[in-house]
């Protein structure tokens, strides 16, 4: 094997590379559609700081560093077994031999991680006063010691657990967890520690806290099956502290969500069961104390994480309506997960649902769900299967809607009561969507599309802030249509009493007009063009006529539309 | 907000998403495989580290293009909401 390098080109490689990942860092965008960009620039900057830089710094550090050589290290390249085995998660990580820190090294790296501590709350001080940080720990000697400690926490697990202890009350601890790999049990461990419903009651420094806790937390993701293995655990306490104290990032709460409920089930199928385990403490906590308010990014990790679970729960939804339980149920998987009653399931989706971005999300991964399971139906006895389970989980979503709609309505009435009237409107206009349901089997999949376009046109619009109107006049736009945009896919509709069916002119009219109301973002105009379209729709499709006059008749829709 | 705001919005929002484009394009990052070839390490390693790179940079150039893409997207609606406030204008007069 052919191994070697040359130091002063290491050297240089090494400071590109540095200033590739700040060059990285500084790009940022809070656009929606560089979302995916982003995404890409933080996987790059990760897998430059995570690959490259560990592979450098261990042949910077290498005594070999002093000429080219064809090397004397092993196959796997540059560096120790030690530093190698740092870089892999832990079930790919080489044996550790354990051994018990001497005493002199633990009391050395007690001090210096006390010193780094009272470094770190100096440079904050000089930051919030104003003046350059410079007291501040360098990343040089944060490496240092998350080194040190990593490699003693590997081998001794008496002094792991005692740092783990000190973590919340050395914002240190986890905040290194950032500088350097360390074992995943230990990485959950300080999570376990520091997770608090509230934050922490103590003197610390809430903001430094919830840093040090967020950068624990980020450093778990990339093992998406100990972030399951917390979020599962017994006491809810992890669950329960990421629902509840927003004062962490949020973006990395989404990120813990997603990693423990969705990548470990992905990486591994075995583990759906546990995903549902989460999903039953979920429930429960949305029942009782988050009932209210849940934070947004447990919310958007959740609703993102639908994706993994749809398949199964929906099935569960159609076989257990008739049933006051919804119990998940998977045999081959071993899967067997009573999520409660209908109030239950629809007080867990209804308080992710609070949340705009968890809507439009989930709105999304439903439709896509839907629209790719009829696809992939090899019959049509699989079709009408599907079609249930797609319809009754949508129901059940516009169930919860309307149910914390409800809840919403009675805190904004304790404010002004004048809002009651926006929740009369939501009912209505689902109860527009349920009138078309019950037409032909088929015409069901306009709930899934009602989801779809109405949470997306959400996500392009600005949003309205006012407390008791999460949703409003763009649904009711959007209701209607979307009631028309599934109907032409309907035979059924479009054969009046005499059974005349749309042409293909006519049909290409419609489709061309939902098209352009599609595209129009401007909330004025696209009422007008929506009101258009109505005028004209009604001589198409008759059948449409009841519905899309009673959306026009409504009261509470005129009033949000003066 | 009207749509001749809403045309500027979105191209403002356009100006932005080819800077993010260029700028990832500008990135030391794209360049960096010039500095750790062959001759600077070799093994299994950096040969690893290569090829990540060279996967990372194929999908950042990819996002780049799509960012663009975004961006003639938003202009292109901006220019039909010009159209159609230039004709609420016209049957307005």
């Amino acid at each position: 094997m052919d191994v070697g390098y040359e130091p002063s080109r290491v050297i240089q490689l090494s400071r590109r590379a540095a200033e590739a990942i700040n060059s990285l860092a500084g790009l940022a965008s809070t656009d929606p559609a560089a979302a995916e960009a982003i995404r890409t620039i933080r996987l790059t900057r990760s897998n430059l700081e995570d690959h490259w830089m560990p592979a450098l710094r261990d042949i910077e550090g290498s005594d070999a560093m002093a000429h080219w050589r064809s090397s004397r290290l092993s196959t796997f390249g540059f560096g120790t077994l030690r530093a190698l085995g740092n870089s892999f998660p832990d079930h790919l990580r080489p044996g550790v031999a354990l051994a018990p820190i001497p005493p002199e090294v633990r009391s050395d790296l007690l001090r210096r991680l006390d010193l780094l501590e009272r470094k770190s709350v100096a440079g904050t001080n000089e930051l919030g006063a104003g003046v350059d940080p410079v007291s501040a720990p360098t990343k040089a000697e944060l490496r240092a010691l998350g080194n040190d400690l990593a490699h003693w926490v590997a081998r001794d697990d008496r002094f792991a657990d005692e740092l783990a202890r000190l973590s919340t009350s050395n914002m240190m601890i986890g905040r290194l967890l950032g500088a350097a790999t360390f074992p995943s049990s230990f990485a959950s461990s300080v999570v376990g520690h520091m997770a608090e419903p509230n934050g922490p009651d103590t003197e610390v420094d809430r903001d430094r806290y919830a840093e040090s806790l967020g950068t624990a937390l980020t450093s778990l993701t990339d093992d998406p099956g100990a972030c399951l293995d917390l979020l599962m655990e017994d006491g809810l306490s992890v669950l329960f502290a990421l629902g509840r104290w927003e004062h962490l990032d949020q973006k990395i709460v989404t990120e813990f969500m997603v990693a423990g409920l969705h990548e470990a089930v992905e990486d591994e199928p075995t583990r759906l069961g546990d995903g549902y385990q989460v999903l039953q403490h979920l429930t429960v906590l949305a029942n009782g104390p988050l009932d209210r308010r849940i934070s947004p990014g447990v919310a958007l990790g959740f609703a993102t994480s639908m994706v993994t679970y749809l398949d199964t729960m929906s099935l569960a939804f159609g076989y257990s309506s008739d049933s006051s339980q919804f119990t998940v149920t998977d045999r081959p998987r071993g899967i067997s997960a009573p999520l409660g009653d209908y109030a239950d399931v629809t007080g867990l989706f209804g308080v992710m649902l609070r949340h705009e971005e968890a809507r439009a999300v989930l709105g999304g991964v439903t439709a896509d769900w839907a629209t790719s399971t009829l696809r992939g139906s090899t019959s049509e006895e699989s079709f009408t299967s599907h079609l249930t389970a797609a319809a009754d989980f949508t129901q059940l979503l516009i169930a919860s809607g309307i149910a914390e709609q409800e809840q919403m309505e009675k805190e904004a009435a304790e404010v002004e009561a004048g809002k009651r009237r926006v929740g009369d409107f939501l009912g209505f206009v689902v109860d527009g969507v349920l009138q078309v349901k019950r037409g032909p089997t088929s015409v069901r999949r306009a709930v899934g599309y009602a989801i779809d376009l109405g949470t997306n046109w959400i996500a392009k619009t600005d949003s309205e802030v006012m407390p008791g109107r999460p949703w409003g006049l763009e649904i009711h736009q959007q209701i209607v249509v979307t009631t028309i945009a599934m109907s032409i896919d309907q035979r059924d509709f479009f054969h009046d009493e005499k059974d005349r069916s749309l042409t293909p002119t006519q049909r290409q009219e419609v489709e061309a007009d939902l098209a352009l109301i599609d595209r129009t973002l401007d909330p004025a105009l696209r009422e007008t063009c929506v009101n258009a379209m109505i005028s004209n729709i009604e001589g198409y499709v008759p059948a449409l006529e009841p519905a899309l006059n009673a959306i026009d008749n409504n009261t509470a829709a005129n009033d949000l539309t003066r | 907000m009207s749509a001749t705001a809403r045309a500027n919005q979105l191209r403002q929002r356009a100006r932005h998403l080819r800077w993010l484009a260029d700028a990832i394009e500008a990135s030391p990052v794209m360049s960096l495989d010039r500095y750790g070839d062959v001759d600077t390490w070799r093994g299994p390693r950096s040969d690893l580290s290569r090829a990540t790179l060279a996967s990372n940079q194929h999908q950042l150039h990819a996002a780049a293009e799509e960012l663009r893409w975004h961006a003639y997207r938003f202009e292109q609606q901006a220019r039909e909401l010009d159209a159609v406030a230039r004709s609420q204008i016209g049957l307005a007069g």
